[in-house]
C-alpha cells in the first residue's frame, strides 16, 4: 500500500494542468442541441490534437497507452480546470470504446476507435427495450442472418442522443429459439441505415435527448458483429462493467467538486431568520458527512484502480461503487435545496436554467440507468456475497 | 499509488486473524459475569509478544517498527471479535510514553508488564463533577490515558478509588473516578496520539462492520423460511448488499487515512485530521448500522443472549464515547480543507 505519486505521475499532472490552462474553451456549452453537439465534438478534437484523448487507450488506436491512475489524474485536472464534460461523446468514450478494445476485431478497432477519440463519430446505446430493462436478458429485438447481413426488427428504448449518433452498440436476438442470455449478438449499428426511426421521449427533467428507437428491416453487415454471433451477452456485460468500474471516475471527481462548491455557498447563504447556512448544525453535519463520503468514493476508486492494475479488469466491486456514488449524488442535491433555498425550485425545463435542480432530477437517471441500484444489489448479493440466487 | 495489501501486509493480516479466532473468539464473551478485560496473564503476554502493543514504536522502546498502516490492519482484525480494548489503550499509552521520552515505561507497556485504561472526561455539565472521568478498562490497569485539547497524558491510577459502573458492554470494565490528583507520568502534544487513537478505533469499527456482514451472510445461506433460504429474498439480500457497501467504503477510507497519517510522520501534511475523522465517521456509521441490521435480519434469534450479534451492537455504542464524538469529528471534516495535490 502506498499513496505516493511518483515523480512521473507528478510531471504528468503538471503537464496536464498546463495544457488545460491554455486550451479549455472559455465559452459555455451552448443550450441548443445541435450546437451543443458541435461543441462536444470540437472539444474532443482539441483534446485529440493536443495528445490528451484516450489517456488509457492503446497508442495504436490514437490513445496514450497509460495506466488507469494516469487517466484519473487527467480527469481530476479536467475538473480543476473547469473543462467541459464529454457530453455526447460519453457513450463512445466510456462504453463502446472500452468494449471494442477488449472484444473488437483488429479491423473494428482501427476503424472505430480513432474516430471516437477525434470526436468525429458519436455513439449511442441499444440495450434496453420496453419489456427488457432490469430484466435485460428478456430482450426480443430480432436479428435474422441473411447471407452476409443481419436484418433487424424491433424496438429499443432510452437511447440517449439516438437522433444524433453515428453508431449504436446494439444487442439483438439472432437465435429465435434461444432463451434469456443465450442467442444474443452485439453488433455495431449504423444509425443512418435505412429503416431506423428515433422518437424523442420527454422526461421529468424537461428537454432531453432520450429516444425510442424503432428498427424496420434494418440491414447491417455481419462484419459489424463484435465478439461472436450468439455471444452478445458476455460482450454486453463487459460494456457494463466499464460503466460501473471506471466510468464513475468522472462522476467521482464531479461530486467532490460540487461538495466543495456547496460548502462555499453555505458560507454565504442565509436561512430564514438570518443565520448562515453553514452555521446551522443540521446542515453542517449533513455537509460534513457527504464530504466524508466523497473522500470514501475517491479511496474506493483508488482501490478499484489498484485492482485493475493487478488483475486487468474491474470486479463486481463496480456494482458497489455504482450504488454508493449514485446514492451520495442524490443526497447531495437534496441537501443543495436546504442550502440554496427557494431559488432551488426555479427551473425552466432546461439544465442551463438551474443546474442544481437539473442535477437533482437527473439523480434518478443515475440510480436507474446502467442497471438500477436494485439490480446492482442483486449482483453484489450473487457475486460478492455469494448468497443463494433470488431467481 | 496502490491501495491493495502487499505480501508482508497480507501475512500480518493472516497471522492476526488466526491468533484472534483461536484465542479471542467472539464466543468467549458468553457468561456475563466474566469481564473479558481480565485476560489470562499468559494470553496478555502472548498478545504483547505478537507486537500488537508496540507496532509503531522504535526498537529502543521494544517496538516492532511498523507504520500506522500495518497497525491499522491488526486492529481491524481485533475489531472482528470485539477484542478487549485494553489492547488498544495500552498500545496508545506506550506511544504517549515513548513520545514523552519515557522509553522504559514504553517498553514495559509494550511487553505487557503493565496496562492502561482510557479516561474520558465527563464534561457534560450535569450532575458529575467537572473533575470526574469515565474510565474504560480500569481493571488490572496501572495507568490511565487521557486527552484534552492540548495534551495526551498518562496518569498513575494505582490506589485511586473507582466507582464501578455496569455497562451495556460487559466485556469492557467501566468506572467513574476523579483522577485529578493522580501523578502524571508522561505527557506529550495531543494531536498525533489522538489521530492514531481515532484511526485505530476506526479500524476496529471497520472490522466490526465486516464481521457483522459475514455473520448475516452466512446465516442467510442456511436459514430457511417459506421453504427457501432467506438469502434468496430481496428483503434480506439487498440490506446485506448495503451492509457490504458500508463496510467496503469505510475500509477504503480507513486504508487511505492510514497512509496519510503514516506519510505525515515523514513530511508536513495538513489534511491528516480530515482523512482520519472521515474514516471515523464512516466506520462508526458502518459498525452501528451493520450491527443493527445484523440483529434485525437474524430475526428473533438475534436478540437472544446465547447468540453473539448483540455484542457488536453494544460494543459499537460503547466506542462512540471514545476519542471525541461523531459530532466533533464531523465538525473537523467540514472545517479542514483538502490538500490540492490529493
Amino acid at each position: 500500500m502506498n499513496i505516493d505519486e511518483s515523480t512521473d505521475d507528478k510531471l504528468f499532472r503538471e503537464e496536464a494542468r498546463n495544457w488545460l490552462m491554455a486550451n479549455v474553451p472559455r465559452d459555455k456549452r451552448p443550450r441548443e442541441d445541435r450546437s451543443a453537439l458541435e461543441f462536444d465534438r470540437h472539444w474532443q478534437h482539441v483534446q485529440f490534437d493536443g495528445g490528451w484523448a484516450g489517456v488509457n487507450w492503446p497508442q495504436k488506436y490514437g490513445g496514450r497507452g497509460l495506466s488507469g491512475y494516469r487517466h484519473m489524474i487527467w480527469l481530476q485536472e479536467c475538473a480543476r480546470a473547469g473543462a467541459p464534460a464529454p457530453g455526447a461523446n460519453y457513450t463512445g468514450l466510456h462504453h463502446a470504446g472500452p468494449t471494442l478494445i477488449v472484444c473488437g476485431s483488429e479491423d473494428q478497432k482501427k476503424e472505430y476507435l480513432p474516430a471516437i477519440l477525434k470526436g468525429e463519430k458519436m455513439w449511442c446505446q441499444g440495450f434496453s427495450e420496453p419489456n427488457a430493462g432490469s430484466d435485460l436478458a428478456s430482450m426480443r429485438t430480432k436479428g435474422v442472418i441473411e447471407g452476409s447481413e443481419i436484418v433487424v426488427n424491433g424496438h429499443k428504448t432510452w437511447t440517449s442522443n439516438g437522433q444524433y449518433a453515428d453508431y449504436q452498440e446494439l444487442v439483438v436476438r439472432t437465435d429465435p429459439e434461444s432463451k434469456r442470455h443465450r442467442g444474443l449478438t452485439w453488433i455495431i449499428c449504423d444509425m443512418k441505415a435505412e429503416g431506423i426511426e428515433s422518437r424523442p421521449i420527454t422526461t421529468m427533467y424537461g428537454k432531453a435527448s432520450v429516444n425510442d428507437t424503432f428498427y424496420d428491416d434494418v440491414r447491417l453487415p455481419l462484419e459489424n458483429v463484435v465478439g461472436e454471433i450468439g455471444k452478445g451477452w458476455s460482450v454486453a456485460m463487459s460494456t457494463l462493467s466499464f460503466e460501473r468500474g471506471t466510468g464513475f471516475i468522472d462522476q467521482q471527481v464531479k461530486i467532490s467538486e460540487t461538495v466543495e462548491r456547496l460548502i462555499e455557498i453555505a458560507k454565504e447563504r442565509r436561512l430564514p431568520g438570518g443565520q448562515l447556512a453553514i452555521e446551522n448544525a443540521a446542515i453542517a453535519e449533513k455537509l460534513a458527512f457527504i464530504k466524508a463520503q466523497t473522500l470514501a468514493i475517491k479511496s474506493f476508486t483508488l482501490s478499484i484502480l489498484s485492482e485493475i492494475e493487478r488483475s486487468g479488469q474491474p470486479g463486481a466491486e463496480g456494482s458497489m461503487m455504482k450504488v454508493y456514488v449514485t446514492t451520495v449524488h442524490k443526497h447531495l442535491f437534496e441537501l443543495a435545496s436546504e442550502v440554496i433555498g427557494p431559488e432551488f425550485i426555479e427551473y425552466g425545463d432546461d439544465p442551463a436554467t438551474n443546474e442544481w435542480a437539473f442535477e437533482f432530477l437527473y439523480s434518478w437517471v443515475y440510480t436507474i440507468a446502467g442497471g438500477s441500484n436494485e439490480i446492482q444489489r442483486d449482483i453484489i448479493a450473487d457475486r460478492v456475497l455469494e448468497l443463494p440466487r433470488a431467481r | 499509488m496502490d491501495l491493495l495489501l502487499d505480501n508482508e501486509q497480507q501475512q500480518i493480516v493472516d497471522a492476526t486473524k488466526s491468533f484472534v479466532s483461536d484465542q479471542l473468539p467472539i464466543e468467549r464473551l458468553h457468561g456475563r459475569d466474566i469481564p473479558s478485560s481480565q485476560l489470562a496473564d499468559d494470553l496478555w503476554k502472548g498478545i504483547a509478544e505478537l507486537g500488537w502493543l508496540s507496532m509503531t514504536l522504535n526498537e529502543d522502546s521494544g517496538g516492532v517498527g511498523y507504520s500506522d498502516v500495518e497497525e491499522c490492519l491488526v486492529f481491524r482484525e481485533l475489531g472482528r471479535m470485539c477484542s478487549p480494548p485494553r489492547i488498544l489503550f495500552t498500545a496508545l499509552a506506550a506511544k504517549v510514553a515513548e513520545r514523552s521520552g519515557c522509553n522504559e515505561l514504553a517498553s514495559r507497556l509494550a511487553r505487557g508488564e503493565t496496562a492502561a485504561g482510557y479516561a474520558a472526561k465527563e464534561n457534560y455539565g450535569g450532575h458529575q463533577s467537572a473533575l470526574s472521568s469515565r474510565v474504560f478498562e480500569y481493571q488490572d490497569a496501572d495507568y490511565g490515558l487521557s486527552m484534552d485539547d492540548e495534551l495526551a497524558q498518562l496518569v498513575d491510577t494505582r490506589g485511586v478509588v473507582f466507582e464501578p459502573r455496569l455497562g451495556l458492554d460487559r466485556s469492557v470494565s467501566m468506572a467513574i473516578s476523579d483522577l485529578s490528583d493522580c501523578p502524571v507520568v508522561a505527557e506529550t502534544p495531543v494531536q498525533p496520539v489522538h489521530q492514531s487513537a481515532v484511526l485505530l478505533q476506526a479500524a476496529m469499527y471497520v472490522g466490526m462492520a465486516e464481521a457483522t456482514t459475514s455473520m448475516i451472510v452466512e446465516y442467510a445461506k442456511v436459514r430457511e423460511t417459506f421453504g427457501k433460504p432467506i438469502g434468496s429474498y430481496q428483503a434480506v439480500r439487498h440490506p446485506c448488499a448495503d451492509m457490504a457497501i458500508r463496510a467496503e467504503t469505510a475500509r477504503c477510507q480507513l486504508f487511505y487515512a492510514s497512509l496519510v497519517l503514516s506519510e505525515s510522520e515523514k513530511c508536513e501534511t495538513s489534511d491528516v485530521d480530515l482523512h482520519v475523522s472521515s474514516a471515523r465517521v464512516l466506520a462508526e456509521q458502518a459498525a452501528c448500522k451493520n450491527s443493527d441490521d445484523n440483529i434485525q435480519l437474524h430475526g428473533g434469534i438475534g436478540v437472544t443472549d446465547e447468540f453473539t450479534a448483540h455484542y457488536f451492537l453494544k460494543r459499537a455504542q460503547t466506542m462512540r464515547f471514545w476519542f471525541a464524538t461523531n459530532r466533533e469529528h464531523l465538525s473537523t471534516v467540514l472545517s479542514t480543507p483538502m490538500t490540492p495535490s490529493r
